[in-house]
């Protein structure tokens, strides 16, 4: 249903859900592992911080996956978009508008979801620890 | 910050006047694409991933270990408990005005409890919750000398926004000098001052507030050791004169709605005088 010839509201928010997927692995990759790691580490000691190496790597695959559905689904947005012959705006009533309107906007949702994966991702290069 | 706002203002209303005033006519295809690729995508999305970057790689040195000074501050209803904790040396009570050295990373716990209150001092970073049964950490560094006001930043009763403190950054070799001083208790007030300690004492005022050297122990209220050095009065809700200290206790709650110090509305103007002395005295 995903990958379709077709273009519908499913292949549409596909890279949006990939976006959503990893905001959601990334927070409890996060959240966990700094709810285990620092159930007994005192505040104020000083002493070194628990590692997050392996949730920083977990998060880094998580994002790797998620850019990789988001570079399929664009491969396929660019293939519906040019299946047709309607001209921009594409709101004729016809099967060549629907299809060539779904995969622009698909199109441009890969875009954004792509900036807001990296976006998500960040954190997890820059912070170290779970201070 | 203002300036990137007058910026972005002035960006925004020039190409406003443009679009109405200057060229209303409209634009070609191609530069209105032009313009949305740049201007709408481009333009935002490396605006946005440079000023992210940015934050996050200075967010670490807000948590890292301070320099070796740490302070406490409890928020309660509705007044900032403080604890100076240097490296060397005993820790030092206060209240309400916080106290701290110029170009060195200050290490500050922060707790409550009652309820969540939050700690912030804009000019210096950002807002951490106050949460009972927890203690966060945030380290700050005050660059210049000066007066910074912060303010309680999570609605926590009837007078929140009755919650604030100054901050005053002064000079190193100064900050120590005022840090050791506080070992010794001030000295024993005279005339109608050491009339106003005996009716304080009297009242009962001890019950709830410390002054070291005297017999007033109590933990319920604000220290009040060095009282009379602090610019405020009720956390920053009114400026320390005699007069404000003496109305301060006359209508506490007219005052400070809820404030968990019972108002003295039938102390004789004469005896509220000789306290509000005594209290600013206390230096
Ligand atoms: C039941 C405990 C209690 C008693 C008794 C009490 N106070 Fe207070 N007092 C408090 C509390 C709590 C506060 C903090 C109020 C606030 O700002 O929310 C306070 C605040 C103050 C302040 C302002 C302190 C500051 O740092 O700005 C002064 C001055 C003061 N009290 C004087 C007195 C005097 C004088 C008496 C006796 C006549 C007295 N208090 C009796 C609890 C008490
Ligand atoms: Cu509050």
């Amino acid at each position: 249903m995903i990958a379709s010839a077709r273009a519908s509201l499913i292949t549409l928010i596909a890279a949006p859900t990939a976006w959503a997927a990893h905001f959601l692995t990334s927070y409890v990759i996060a959240a966990t592992a700094c709810a285990k790691t620092m159930a007994d580490a005192r505040v104020f000691t000083g002493a070194a911080w628990p590692d997050l190496t392996p949730a920083r790597i977990a998060i880094g695959v998580a994002t790797l996956a998620a850019l990789g559905v988001i570079a399929l689904s664009t491969r396929q947005a660019l293939g519906h978009w040019r299946d047709g012959d309607a001209e921009p705006p594409y709101d004729d009533a016809t099967r060549d508008d629907r299809q060539q309107f779904l995969g622009y906007a698909t199109l441009l949702l890969c875009g954004l979801s792509a900036v807001g994966v990296v976006f998500v991702a960040l954190p997890a290069v820059f912070i170290g620890d779970c201070r | 910050m203002a300036i990137g706002a007058g910026v972005v203002w002035c960006l925004v209303l020039g190409v406003a006047v443009y679009a109405t005033r200057i060229r209303p006519d409209p634009h070609e295809e191609a530069v209105g694409w032009r313009l949305i690729l740049w201007g709408g995508v481009v333009f935002p999305t490396v605006v946005l991933a440079a000023l992210l970057v940015f934050g996050l790689g200075l967010m670490p040195q807000l948590r890292e270990p301070g320099e070796g000074l740490r302070i406490d501050v409890s928020g309660e209803q509705f007044w900032w408990r403080v604890t100076y904790r240097p490296a060397d040396g005993p820790a030092v009570v206060s209240a309400n005005e916080i106290r701290v050295p110029v170009g060195e990373r200050v290490e500050f716990g922060l707790t409550s409890p009652d309820v969540i209150h939050a700690f912030w001092i804009p000019a210096l970073g950002g807002k951490v919750d106050m949460i009972p049964g927890r203690e966060n950490r945030l380290v700050l560094k005050a660059e210049k000398p000066g007066t910074y006001r912060g303010a309680c930043t999570e609605f926590c009763g009837a007078s929140h926004a009755l919650m604030a403190f100054d901050v005053v950054a002064i000079e190193k070799a100064a900050f120590s000098a005022w840090l050791a001083a506080q070992a010794t208790p001030p000295s024993p007030p005279e005339g109608e001052a050491a009339r106003g300690r005996e009716l304080f004492l009297r009242h009962g005022c001890g019950a709830c507030h410390r002054v070291a050297g005297t017999e007033a122990a109590g933990e319920v209220g604000p220290d009040l050791t060095r009282f009379g050095a602090r610019a405020t009065l009720g956390a920053a809700t009114l400026a320390n004169t005699p007069d404000n200290i003496a109305r301060f206790v006359r209508e506490t709650g007219a005052l400070k709605p809820r404030a968990k110090m019972p108002a003295y509305p039938n102390l004789p103007g004469e005896e509220l005088a000789a306290i509000a002395a005594y209290l600013g005295s206390l230096k």
